[in-house]
């Protein structure tokens, strides 16, 4: 079997399972455990394929670069990560006063398996027109996910979702068309091309106002779906109505395909000499993304909402990497993003379940009441806001010293200064939360037990960002190009 | 009837059809408007697959006719009915005097031909559609008109893309399609909950969540 087909049988099995109405408790288990071996089989499968050149083979117009690779890596761990944390997550849901009925659980795990196969779709095609595909899929297979609780707020959200994301990226499609059509005026690739390969090959001889137009409206496209300011509209609202395990897969996951979409073409733009354009497009809209973001969370109320203009913030951060072009930079805090997110999500998730609110303002005294889950989600908090010694820190310094080598201050000082106001704002308000005495309710909740994968999952996370951020492997260094 | 020529009556078609769309305010007119200007769309593809003997070509205008034509149109006249919708009389500007508006921007930029180094005269039409879905889908309140103003846009893309020399390889074509098919249905569900939910779709009355 290919290496692209080798990812299929696992989320199929997932959905097939779900289609078949297998109960609730027992699918949740099964999925864990299916993904669990899909992690397994996807590492031995991609992992040597990390080393891969830029123009490894193409396997009908997906690819099986090292850039693919490490985010096939990457997602599949996030899934797993989640499913597995799903389990006692729906669990408890199911002891909870609206407790969920199994045709909605058989829905998430009908349609999480296909999101997932969508999210491969997009960061391994070379195919423009396949990733434009698998990114409207993704909008499409993961609408049901955010509207689980069938709630008039969580329906609001899904509304905003499908409606903005899939405007926005009929916008890429138009980019889309526009550099098959510039393909089609080069002397090489009259026939008309879409392999991002292909036209990379022969950028030179791509006529340069229609590279330039195509990248704006691809950028729209993929850059709504990233949350890029002034298009991230929906991105709070659909990453905080959607259940914690959905939430740790949007932000952890399907943030960084469009985000690995973005890159894929800003590297066409700048093979064809149009680097100026990336700059003057891409990287206002990056660093207004997190200037916006770190102003919003300083008054978010809503934990869940809090965590999700978090996720915006390091979203502009990484589109901050792809307009400076410095795919190391944009790897390393991709990867990291994705551990502590995902930990602190699942967390989250657990603990406002317990809970049963997620007003900041309403939860009180958590590190009493669940003094190790608590410190743990702390911690999470920390290495999300590019605390050192974890990896998020290493990723933004190299961002910015890249920066400033590049003389643009303005990016640096503008970065540094949400950065570190984003850090106050985060460190501000789950201090709110964690400290003082525990409400009557949540005296309850502290005798209450709960599965070992609820700290596990978030622990190895946490662990793995941090040795990311102190004793960066070799192997990993050369994977992201050394950090100079 | 040569290949330029039937390519301008059809973009002249269906941007008509669009301008159209815009000056109605009844919802079950709009859709019609929707299905024959996708029809239109789509027998064109057909037309332009024969002259230019490509087999594929003319089965992806088939498709365009069922899917865009026919289900999409029927499927959201059907929803319409039973949400007892009629009218849309949009947000603020009627609809009357935003069809005076989109005209003249239509001929403002067939005048001025913006991004000339990018877009040749042949992509006009298909500029304008697009801008028109776009029109359509700000300025109106109901959720289904919003379905139909992004089906608007995507007619204008696809316009773009038949009115290159070689059009995009089936597989997208189809795949794009598919999105778009499974896209109409998503919305249209999510009419019916939006209905359920709060008794209305009025979608700029969907202002729970803030900040």
């Amino acid at each position: 079997m290919t290496p692209v087909l080798s990812l299929l049988p696992g989320p199929l099995i997932i959905a097939a399972l779900a289609l078949l109405a297998v109960r609730g408790r027992i699918l949740s288990r099964l999925a864990a455990l299916v993904m669990a071996g899909q992690c397994v089989a996807a590492a031995i499968e991609w992992f040597p394929r990390l080393g891969n050149p830029m123009d490894a083979p193409i396997e009908r117009g997906f690819g099986t670069d090292s850039h693919g690779a490490l985010f096939v890596l990457l997602t599949t761990l996030v899934v797993t990560a989640a499913f597995v944390h799903a389990v006692s997550f729906f669990d408890r849901e199911a002891q909870s006063e609206h407790p969920p009925v199994s045709r909605q659980i058989g829905q998430f795990y009908f349609f999480a398996p296909l999101f997932l196969i969508a999210m491969y779709a997009v960061v391994l095609a070379d195919n423009l027109g396949y990733m434009w595909i698998g990114m409207e899929a993704t909008t499409l297979l993961s609408a049901p996910l955010v509207y689980f609780h069938r709630s008039a707020r969580s329906l609001e959200a899904t509304w905003k979702y499908v409606i903005i994301c899939s405007v926005g990226i009929a916008f890429g499609f138009f980019g889309t068309a526009v550099l098959f059509a510039a393909s089609q005026q080069s002397g090489a690739l009259a026939q008309g091309s879409l392999s991002l390969s292909a036209l990379t090959a022969h950028a030179s001889q791509l006529p340069p106002g229609m590279v330039r137009l195509a990248f704006v409206f691809l950028l729209l496209g993929y850059g709504t779906k990233a949350g890029l300011f002034p298009l991230h509209n929906w991105l709070p609202d659909a990453h905080s109505e959607a259940p914690a395990p959905a939430s740790a897969i949007l932000s952890g996951s399907l943030l960084n395909c469009a985000l690995v979409a973005l890159w894929r073409i800003s590297d066409l733009a700048r093979a064809a000499g149009q680097d100026l354009v990336v700059r003057e497009t891409l990287l206002p809209m990056a660093v207004a993304t997190v200037i916006a973001a770190a102003l919003f969370l300083l008054r978010q109320k809503d934990v869940k909402r809090m965590l999700a203009y978090s996720s915006m913030e390091n979203v502009g951060i990484m589109a901050t990497a792809i307009g400076l072009g410095t795919w190391n930079g944009f790897a390393l805090q991709a990867i990291n993003h994705s551990l502590c997110k995902v930990a602190v999500f699942l967390l989250a998730g657990n603990l406002l379940q317990q809970f049963g609110t997620k007003n900041i303002h309403e939860l009180r005294g958590l590190l009493r009441a669940q003094p190790g889950r608590t410190m743990l989600l702390l911690l999470a908090i920390t290495a999300v806001a590019g605390t050192p010694p974890f990896g998020s820190f290493l990723a933004e310094w190299r961002i910015l010293s890249v920066a400033a080598d590049g003389g643009l201050f303005w990016v640096v000082a503008a970065l540094a200064a949400s950065l570190a106001l984003a850090f106050i704002a985060l460190a501000m308000q789950s201090l709110e939360m964690a400290l003082g005495a525990p409400p009557e309710a949540a005296e309850t909740c502290t005798r209450t037990k709960f599965a070992l994968s609820l700290v596990l999952v978030p622990a190895v996370l946490l662990l793995g960002s941090l040795i990311l951020g102190t004793m960066l492997p070799a192997s990993l260094l050369a994977l992201v190009g050394g950090l100079r | 009837m040569g290949e330029l020529h039937l390519f301008e009556s059809g973009a002249a078609v269906t941007v008509i059809l669009g301008l159209w769309i815009i000056g109605i305010t009844r919802v079950q007119t709009t859709l019609a408007l929707y299905g024959a200007q996708s029809a239109a769309l789509g027998l064109m593809t057909v037309h332009l697959g024969v002259l230019r003997a490509e087999p594929l070509l003319v089965i992806v205008g088939v498709a365009v006719v069922a899917v865009k034509g026919l289900f999409a149109p029927v499927y959201l006249l059907i929803a319409a009915k039973s949400l007892g919708c009629r009218r849309d009389d949009g947000v603020s500007i009627s609809p009357p005097i935003q069809f005076f508006g989109a005209l003249t921007g239509l001929a403002l930029i067939l005048l001025l031909h913006p991004l000339r180094a990018a877009l040749p005269e042949s992509a006009l039409p298909s500029v304008g559609l697009l801008l028109l879905g776009m029109m359509v889908m700000i300025t109106r309140r109901l959720a289904l008109s919003q379905i139909v103003g992004f089906l608007m846009l995507e007619n204008g893309i696809f316009l773009y893309t038949i009115g290159q020399p070689h059009t995009m390889p089936m597989v997208v074509e189809i795949g794009v399609l598919m999105d778009v098919l499974a896209g109409v249905m998503l919305a249209g569900l999510l009419a019916f909950k939006i209905n359920k939910t709060f008794e209305h779709i009025d979608v700029t009355e969907l202002k729970e969540l803030r900040g």
